[in-house]
């Protein structure tokens, strides 16, 4: 397997170098890093998952594989176009660790190709999604947030684990033009039935059984509208009407209240409801005073690919262009179904790590799939050897251009480090250049006429 | 002598207002994407110049929409609440052939950034600008315009309701706005400042409602609307920018808000100003009793005809589904809670809000056909129609797809009345459109569409044939069908280039076309800065380094626009 290398810090000796870290959905912008002894040292303010996301490891030193063998880059490009032009059913799949320019790339080779897209959004975010189609979205920054708000609610989510340095950065602890107290303007509740970090900084916990959330939301939405509610069991749900209650007064009362939710609250089927129930809960808290819901969103660039996605296609995952044009149905084009279904025989991933979503074992299962992966090195779990891999240049260092925080605002994304491996954006170009051109010099003008 | 390369446009019939040409049979030649005037005969070298027979075709500058909204979050947000819109729609197929390849796309009332330069550029216009950008969300408005093709783009920066703006307004700071307005223009690569609902969108995200009146203090900043919009009015003359203020007034949407609009209008008298969308501030009648709904279209246009600092754009309702996406907060809030729809809503820190709603125009519903006729007594009451430029606010009123229908509309009277009497019976009571008789000519659109958006927009190489102009033309079968004709150019040119052949889009995405995108830099007081930073660093979320947009961002090539006073 890959020998060890060194990758060398670009930065200027000595001096503390402002970074983005994309180590979670935060993509804190005030960390620094400099350059010590060949590796990078980053000033992350506390941030233990920045500090170990900014770090330089040795790295692979060959950049293509074929059959798990090292192969010339332009070999593997060329094997990649060739397996993916001659595909029935292409699953393109990932952007997670991709900046939006390498996004847009995945994008157009998806088009090109005809294939299925779907980006990791389908596995934890999918609901919110779906709820963002039924009911709508109310958001604002994350300025917004520190600037004003006085009721913050963690909803199935625990940041102080999950997005270390929310709480003080934006929502919990910072002051801010109408909180200018900063946490002792804040009114912080927590509500998840599992162990929370972040409630031993809250005013409220509230722990709902497990799987009771939809009652709870379902409950409050009645009392903010002023409705009877009748047969709320309070010992099945885990949380009493009056602390209930109590809550929905609260919420009424705020003069600028947030709702963050988390992984937890979107676990299981049927949960977009739980996703939809948050948001109409704002969209109920509207009527009295400002209220919001967001997301807390996952380490990398989810946000930005999955923008682009949408931007270029109108649908942000869950997509296929077999026809020569977007078609949306989760579920249906959700990588999940195609791959356990055996539907797809090629799988493109690019950017994420597949084993924290995919099963390996169906590469050599009845459902077999030739694997394709453009990225960071796959882990060892990932058993079977894809039949191209082509490592890229490691994204939280050494990647440039555009990353879009949880809160759709986007961030310069600047190399910290120079890597012996290929930019992804230009393994990606060369990628589209090579398909577009077997295509072209295929397709008979007739087609063209024709369709 | 260097070989020229050379391009003819023979003997059709050029409708070019600017430079007074009125469908007139003539030639135009083009050379490195300006047009040119006709080469010398010893220079040409007839070998290498490319003709193109426009014999009876009619010909004019591509097409320069001022107002519309096609990139950046508020957009995005709409494109991914609504698929059931783009499912209904006809979709754009991609294409891949030896000749070239072409993206696919979703349409609907929010198309997909291909489709859009696509749709656009079918349609024959070769400029569009995006009218409502919050300086933090101009790198992702210049991301979305590198992915729309064909059309050279550009957009307006909100600043009606940004903090460091209402403070020194406020404070009375004319030179520090003035350096303000400047650096977050060129931060933004923006083209023009916009201001939607001044103040309003401030007391809505503080939790207080909106502001009604032009002289109600802003909570929390003490400046009024009228203070606002003065006070930027005169900053963007102060750097002579060459688009003024793009103003969306306050009370958008409400019957009787035409008061507030004119008040508007008084306030900045003898300043330059453009009223955007004017049909939706056009009511007469009770805020809280529909009934008493009518047009003041005329109203307004009296004032508008005695006074020539002013220009509009019309923001036409057409009849059927869309979707209404605004930087108004409070008024997405408001079509919620009428239309029970689906609401959007996203509010960007210390500058900008938005609220996103789908929305259906029925032609029997009165308020909706009302709408529809005070959109075409504006364009049929001014007089001048340099100063008033045609657009559906682009997907507000409806999309821009719905263009060649005013056209028809406009010029032909008893396709208007027809349509007129297919709506609500009680719209003809409430306004005087049936009584206008005036049919535009082609001239008339020629100037609405293209020559008065471009001077409008201040810029000097777009909306005309003249030498020195970006080769941009659109050439158009002339039709009896209107709606036809302009609908289904026969020939775009942009740059000198031929991007759409009888409704075929010839892009090469192995050599994209170069567009460009169009923005100012003012000087401003650079000594201003580091108080901004200061500011900037207490109040953002991210560090002042990573708010300009990057330089290699920005579209393949980019167009400044110039900050010189120029003759009007």
């Amino acid at each position: 397997m890959a020998s060890r290398d060194k990758t060398d810090p670009i930065l200027p000796n000595n001096s503390a170098t402002p970074a983005v870290c994309t180590g979670c959905g935060c993509l804190c912008d005030d960390v620094t890093v400099s350059p010590s002894g060949g590796s990078l040292v980053a000033n992350t303010h506390g941030c233990a998952k920045g500090k170990y996301w900014l770090e330089l490891r040795p790295g692979p030193k060959v950049s293509a594989f074929l059959n798990g063998r090292p192969a010339p880059l332009k070999k593997a490009i060329n094997a990649a176009a060739d397996i993916l032009w001659k595909s029935n059913n292409p699953l393109v799949f990932g952007l997670e660790q991709v900046t939006c320019e390498s996004a847009a790339k995945v994008v157009a080779i998806s088009d090109w190709l005809g294939a299925n897209l779907d980006t990791t959004a389908s596995f934890n975010q999918g609901p919110t999604g779906l709820a963002f189609q039924g009911v709508g979205e109310i958001s604002c920054s994350l300025g917004e947030v520190r600037n004003r708000a006085d009721l913050i609610l963690f909803w199935g989510a625990d940041p102080l684990v999950t997005h270390p340095r929310h709480t003080s950065r934006y929502s919990i602890d910072p002051p801010g033009v109408h909180v200018p107290l900063g946490r002792k303007n804040r009114f912080v509740v927590v509500i998840d039935s599992e162990a929370n970090q972040t409630a031993s900084q809250a005013d409220l916990w509230l722990r709902p059984k497990p799987g009771r959330d939809f009652e709870l939301i379902w409950a409050l939405r009645a009392m903010i509208q002023g409705r009877e509610i009748a047969g709320y069991d309070s010992a099945a749900n885990g949380v009493g009407l009056e602390e209930l209650e109590g809550l929905a007064h609260r919420l009424k009362g705020c003069r600028f209240g947030v709702l963050f939710f988390g992984d937890r609250l979107l676990a299981g089927p049927g949960h977009h409801l739980n996703a939809d129930g948050a948001v109409s809960l704002a969209h109920d808290i509207n009527a009295h005073t400002r209220f919001y819901a967001r997301p807390l969103r996952r380490a990398g660039n989810p946000m930005g690919s999955e923008s682009v996605t949408c931007w270029q296609t109108g649908y942000p995952f869950g997509l296929n262009l077999a026809r020569g044009f977007p078609r949306y149905n989760p579920g249906e084009f959700t990588a999940r179904r195609l791959i356990n279904s055996g539907e797809s025989d090629v799988l493109l991933t690019v950017g994420v790590s597949p084993g924290d979503y995919l099963n390996s074992g169906n590469a050599n299962g009845p459902h077999s799939f030739q694997h394709i992966h453009i990225g960071d090195g796959l882990p060892d779990e990932w058993q079977s050897p894809p039949k191209v891999e082509i490592r890229t240049a490691p994204f939280a260092t050494a990647a440039s251009g555009t990353v879009y925080r949880m809160d759709d605002i986007s961030l310069p994304l600047r190399p910290l480090s120079m890597s012996q491996l290929p930019d992804m954006e230009q393994v990606l170009t060369e990628l589209e250049g090579t398909i577009l051109e077997r295509m072209r010099n295929s397709s008979p003008p007739t087609e063209m006429a024709a369709s | 002598m260097a070989r020229r390369d050379l391009t003819v446009l023979e003997s059709g019939i050029v409708h070019d207002p600017a430079n007074g040409i009125d469908g007139v049979v003539k030639d135009l030649w083009m050379e490195n994407g300006k047009i040119i005037s006709p080469p010398a005969r010893l220079e040409r070298d007839e070998s290498n110049v490319r003709r193109i027979d426009a014999t009876g075709y009619v010909v004019m500058p591509g097409g320069v929409d001022i107002h519309s909204h096609i990139a950046g979050p508020k957009v995005n947000l709409a494109r991914r609440m609504r698929p059931e819109d783009k499912r209904q729609s006809i979709p754009v197929e991609r294409r891949v052939s030896a000749f070239g390849a072409t993206r696919s796309g979703s349409t609907g009332s929010v198309p997909s950034t291909f489709a859009t330069g696509y749709l656009y550029s079918g349609l024959g216009y070769t400029t569009a600008f995006d009218a409502a950008i919050a300086p933090l969300a101009a790198r992702h408005a210049h991301e979305e315009f590198r992915d729309t093709p064909l059309i050279d783009k550009g957009f307006f920066i909100l600043l009606g309701n940004n903090h460091y703006v209402l403070t020194q307004i406020a404070k009375g700071e004319r030179e520090r706005l003035r350096a303000f307005a400047g650096w977050i223009l060129q931060a933004a690569g923006a083209h023009a400042i916009k201001v939607v609902n001044p103040g309003g969108v401030e007391a809505w995200k503080s939790g207080m409602g909106n502001i009604h009146s032009l002289d109600e203090p802003v909570p929390h900043f003490g400046c009024t609307a009228r203070q606002v919009v003065t006070g930027l009015a005169q900053a963007a003359m102060d750097m002579n920018l060459p688009h003024p203020i793009h103003l969306h007034c306050n009370n958008l949407g409400l019957p009787g808000n035409f008061n507030t609009t004119l008040g508007t209008m008084r306030a900045l008298e003898g300043r330059r100003a453009h009223f955007t969308h004017i049909q939706f501030h056009s009511y007469g009648g009770e805020a809280l009793d529909q009934s008493t709904f009518c047009s003041k279209a005329p109203e307004l246009a009296e004032w508008f005809n005695n006074h020539p600092e002013i220009t509009v754009d019309v923001g036409q309702v057409m009849f059927g589904e869309t979707t209404s996406m605004t930087g108004d907060g409070p008024l997405g809030y408001f079509l919620h809670k009428v239309t029970g729809r689906r609401w959007t809503s996203a509010d960007t820190e210390l500058e900008a809000g938005c609220g996103i709603v789908p929305i259906t125009y029925r032609e029997k519903k009165l308020v909706h056909a009302l709408q529809w006729a005070i959109g075409l007594e504006w364009y049929l009451l001014a007089r001048d129609p340099w100063r008033i430029a045609m657009s559906t606010d682009h997907p507000n009123g409806g999309s821009f797809l719905a263009y060649p229908e005013i056209i028809a509309l406009l010029m032909d009277r008893g396709y208007r009345n027809e349509a007129l009497n297919a709506t609500h019976p009680g719209v003809k009571a409430r306004c005087r459109l049936a009584d206008l008789d005036r049919e535009y000519t082609l001239n008339e659109i020629a100037i609405i569409t293209r020559a008065a958006p471009a001077r409008m927009l201040g810029l000097a190489t777009k909306g005309h044939l003249g030498p020195g102009a970006d080769a941009d033309i659109t050439l158009y079968q002339p039709d009896h069908d209107k709606r036809r004709m302009f609908a289904l150019p026969r020939m775009v040119i942009k740059a000198g280039r031929l991007v759409v052949d009888d409704g075929n889009i010839l892009s090469d995405e192995s050599a994209p076309h170069p567009t460009r995108t169009w923005m100012v830099r003012p000087d401003f007081d650079r000594d201003a800065v580091p108080d901004i930073r200061t500011w900037f660093e207490n109040h953002y979320t991210l560090r002042f380094d990573n708010y300009p947009v990057e330089r290699e961002r920005l579209a393949p090539v980019e167009a400044l626009a110039p900050c010189e006073k120029t003759a009007r």
